[in-house]
């Protein structure tokens, strides 16, 4: 119940509710029919939000909008791509406006922008007026206040609840307020004994407005909280709503004071009363009679003052109530959908998957042990253990999976941005947003995409003239997508541009001493030169690349996700940069294999099958059912010492769209292995990604797969001549 | 989205409602029923996904003012839970399927 927690709420739906208006107004740009309903509700939602926390200037600039917008879903102005570009433009400045309101940062000045709206309006901006805060509309009932029920003296009755009696006014649902759901969230501070819906006030079909309410509530609540906490869920209709609240155990002359209040009639609430348990009906009956006899006498006209009393000192107590915020006046729409996700702080399960880590280590040891012991029993529960510590593993991590979709939503407004920009007339188009990856990896994914799709547009996409020479579409296309691949997660980002020419990245690579004069490189190791710090072909140097920083950070941010980039490029045509991601960082189905003494692992998910070494070869290629692939040897590369004589095997591995064999001196099965970061002093060895400890308690590394893929296929694809 | 005629025989009509029931539709539906000739109305609720205090609202008066006859049927939890919350199965009237532990007040 802090207005903190209230505003962060807020900002939030902000938040999202400014993205929802974006994606409206990106798909309009784009030839698609607005839903100008969602566009207004939007507006809407943030302006009635923004007045319940007093942003005025939110409130302000956003009813300049929504005017507007109200005028376009009525069909009164047109809606054109000029508007749409206005449109986009005021909602920054919302976005800025709330950021500003909300300490995050200053917004600018919005006036330019609100005479633009008003010139679409066909007013000038002065004639645009702004109701107050959040009572936005049907003022008849503000001037009404929150009633509670004092204690003055007289007879004590009444049971062991509080009443309440709500009537609200007829603006409360158009300013966004849902009377059920304040009766819903009641629910949380006791529990609803006897609620009665009041129709009372329901009109005529002709003289129905379906946006009033006209719906009234009696409500009996069990309850321990104070008079304050349950005033407070109604702070957002305070103004809006006629509200009685009686503490339990009040007079039965305040309940009786209260029935004359009411609209409805006497007998009716005495009833609704006597049903709820609150009054007996004995009570009821001698109470009822004795106001009358105080009324009918001729001194005393005007009513009981009891009633009076109640008002003033109702009064006295509802000001004190500070306007103390909470989130219950969120739509049903966002309720629902609360009910269906839970927020969990990614801390805690950051915590989880450590814990499950350990879990998993401790897994291993005990099952080793039961091997070892002998005992079938021990074995059988020991098996049985480790097979729930996979499942619960397996769980875990699939926590953390979110799609990929979060971070392509940004790109729509990026390649809008920047093909402005650029003067370039570039589509975007998503595949796979679905794809499900690592909570980690999506963060750290975000920059590097961001670079790669404007590098695409910026040096991919050839300008329209220069399209239109080569006889393509004036406007070219980006397309990012991404999908699952034996164990990996493969996001890829294409452009339908000149594509790279080899020749002028050679030739530059020489000029910068990247490359000697006599090095013969392949088409693919060519590309990989791009990736170079320092290294640019971009003809001329814009503000967006071309300064040649950047594809060497992507490339070290993807290797540290031990990821792999991977270049391919038609020239004429188009270039696709495909990023590879391991699933998860955290643990993973480890395949052991085993280099003299010491045992390393492999992510299983990597290995494609095992077989023989054929005795007496000695090449360094190998030849899988007529596949060439390239051979290393792992004793070789790591500097272990191989056993002598023994049998030795190859492992097939594939990353990405590439494979090798790798040669082991023997095969320890499979394991769940978790990973551990190497310290710094070992980081930066190649090949080696990370170590793990076994059941045994004994450390073995686990094997950089790709980075041993890329180094077999370099040495093979290209021997370097010097 | 919205009601949608699936039968029509003579003056009984049946429709199906869908999507949102609430403050955003409410004055389309309003006018949308209104012009229907029928005078038995079914409308099928089961594809409502949100409902307000204003559809409700909208129930109601559909079912008290006007001068045919409507009957709810298939109501949809969501519409099941407001309903329940306000206490007013008994006055709607419509036949309703109450779900397994859905039985708590609110």
């Amino acid at each position: 119940m802090n207005l903190d927690a209230a505003l962060a709420t807020f900002l939030d739906e902000s938040r999202e509710l400014l993205e929802q208006m974006e994606s409206i107004l990106l798909a309009t740009e784009n030839g698609e029919v607005a839903d100008l309903h969602a566009l207004f509700r939007a507006a809407h939602t943030i302006k009635g939000s923004a007045g319940l926390f007093g942003l005025d200037a939110v409130v302000a600039f956003t009813h300049h909008v929504e005017s507007v917008l109200d005028r376009l879903r009525n069909g009164e102005i047109a809606f054109d791509a000029a508007l749409a570009g206005l449109l986009m433009e005021c909602r920054d400045h919302i976005a800025a406006l709330v950021a500003a309101a909300t300490g995050g940062g200053e917004a600018g000045d919005g006036r330019a922008l609100e005479a633009r709206l008003a010139a679409c309006l066909g007013a000038p901006p002065a004639a645009v007026t702004l109701p107050p805060g959040p009572a936005m509309a049907n003022d008849e009932s503000t001037d009404e206040a929150l009633l509670v029920g004092a204690s003055g003296g007289g007879v004590v009755g009444g049971a062991d609840h509080w009443h309440l009696s709500l009537r609200f006014g007829a603006g409360v649902l158009r300013n966004g307020m849902d009377p059920l759901s304040f009766i819903r969230y009641l629910a949380s501070h006791g529990r609803v004994v006897h609620l009665v819906t009041l129709l009372d006030a329901l009109p005529t079909w002709g003289n129905y407005d379906p946006e009033d309410c006209y719906l009234g509530f009696e409500v009996d609540l069990a309850s321990e909280a104070s008079k304050a906490e349950i005033e407070s869920v109604f702070d957002f209709v305070r103004e809006d709503a006629h509200i009685r609240i009686l503490p339990p155990h009040s007079k039965v002359e305040e309940y009786i004071a209260l029935i004359h209040e009411l609209p409805e009639e006497d007998a009716r609430i005495g009833e609704i009363l006597v049903a709820g348990g609150t009054l007996t009906r004995h009570e009821l009956d001698t109470a009822l009679a004795a106001q009358r006899a105080v009324q009918n006498q001729p001194s005393n006209p005007v009513g009981p003052p009891l009633g009076a009393l109640l008002v003033d000192s109702g009064v006295v107590h509802a000001a004190v109530v500070d306007a103390a915020v909470e989130k219950q006046k969120r739509s049903e729409e966002k309720r629902a959908r609360e009910a269906m996700n839970v927020k969990v702080p990614s801390l805690r399960l950051d915590q989880l998957i450590d814990l499950v880590g350990e879990l998993v280590i401790a897994g291993a040891a005990t099952q080793l042990q039961a091997e070892q012991s002998g005992q079938p029993a021990l074995r059988e529960a020991a098996a049985n253990l480790l097979r729930l510590v996979e499942d619960i593993r397996d769980i875990s991590l699939r926590l953390r999976m979110v799609p990929v979709g979060e971070v392509f939503a940004r790109f729509p407004r990026v390649v809008r941005d920047v093909a402005k920009e650029l003067g370039k007339d570039i589509a975007l188009v998503v595949n796979g947003a679905e794809t499900e990856l690592d909570k980690t990896l999506v963060e750290k994914i975000a920059d590097p995409l961001t670079h790669m799709v404007r590098n695409a547009m910026d040096h991919g996409i050839e300008s329209v003239d220069a399209r239109l020479a080569r006889g393509k579409a004036a406007r070219g296309t980006v397309r990012l997508n991404a999908y699952h691949e034996s164990g990996s997660v493969v996001i890829e980002v294409s452009d339908d541009g000149g594509g790279l020419d080899s020749e002028r990245i050679l030739q530059k690579a020489r000029e910068r001493g990247l490359v000697t004069p006599d090095q013969v490189l392949s088409r693919d190791e060519i590309f990989r030169l791009i990736l170079a710090p320092g290294f640019s072909t971009a003809a001329q140097v814009t503000n967006l690349s071309g300064r040649g920083v950047g594809m060497d950070v992507v490339k070290s941010s993807v290797e540290a996700m031990r990821g792999s980039l991977d270049i391919e490029s038609e020239l004429g045509r188009g270039t696709t940069m495909r990023i590879c991601l391991p699933l998860t960082l955290a643990i993973i189905d480890g395949f052991q294999v085993a280099l003299g003494e010491s045992v390393f692992i492999l992510p299983l998910e990597l290995v494609v099958e095992c077989i023989e070494y054929p005795a007496g070869t000695n090449s360094d290629y190998l030849n899988l059912r007529g596949e060439v692939l390239p051979l290393v040897r792992l004793a070789g590369l790591l500097a272990v010492e191989p056993l002598p004589e023994t049998r030795q095997s190859v492992v097939v591995v594939s990353h990405g769209r590439r494979k090798a064999g790798l040669l082991v001196d023997r095969l320890l099965g499979e394991t769940q292995a978790v990973i551990k970061p190497l310290g710094r002093l070992f980081e930066r060895i190649r090949g080696i990604s990370g170590y793990t400890i076994r059941g045994s308690g004994e450390v073995a590394l686990i094997l950089d797969v790709p980075a041993i893929i890329q180094c077999a296929a370099t040495a093979t694809a290209a021997p370097v001549h010097s | 989205m919205g009601l949608q005629i699936i039968d029509r025989q003579g003056e009984t009509w049946r429709a199906e409602l869908e999507g949102e029931l609430n403050i955003y539709t409410v004055a389309a539906l309003k006018s949308e029923i209104a012009a229907w000739p029928a005078t038995q109305i079914e409308i099928d609720l089961s594809r409502v996904s949100d409902i307000d205090t204003a559809g409700l609202q909208w129930m109601l008066m559909v079912k008290r003012c006007d001068e045919r006859q409507v009957n709810f049927s298939k109501h949809s939890p969501e519409v099941l839970r407001l309903i329940e919350t306000a206490q007013l199965a008994s006055r709607l009237g419509d036949p309703m399927v109450l779900r397994a532990g859905d039985s708590s007040l609110i």
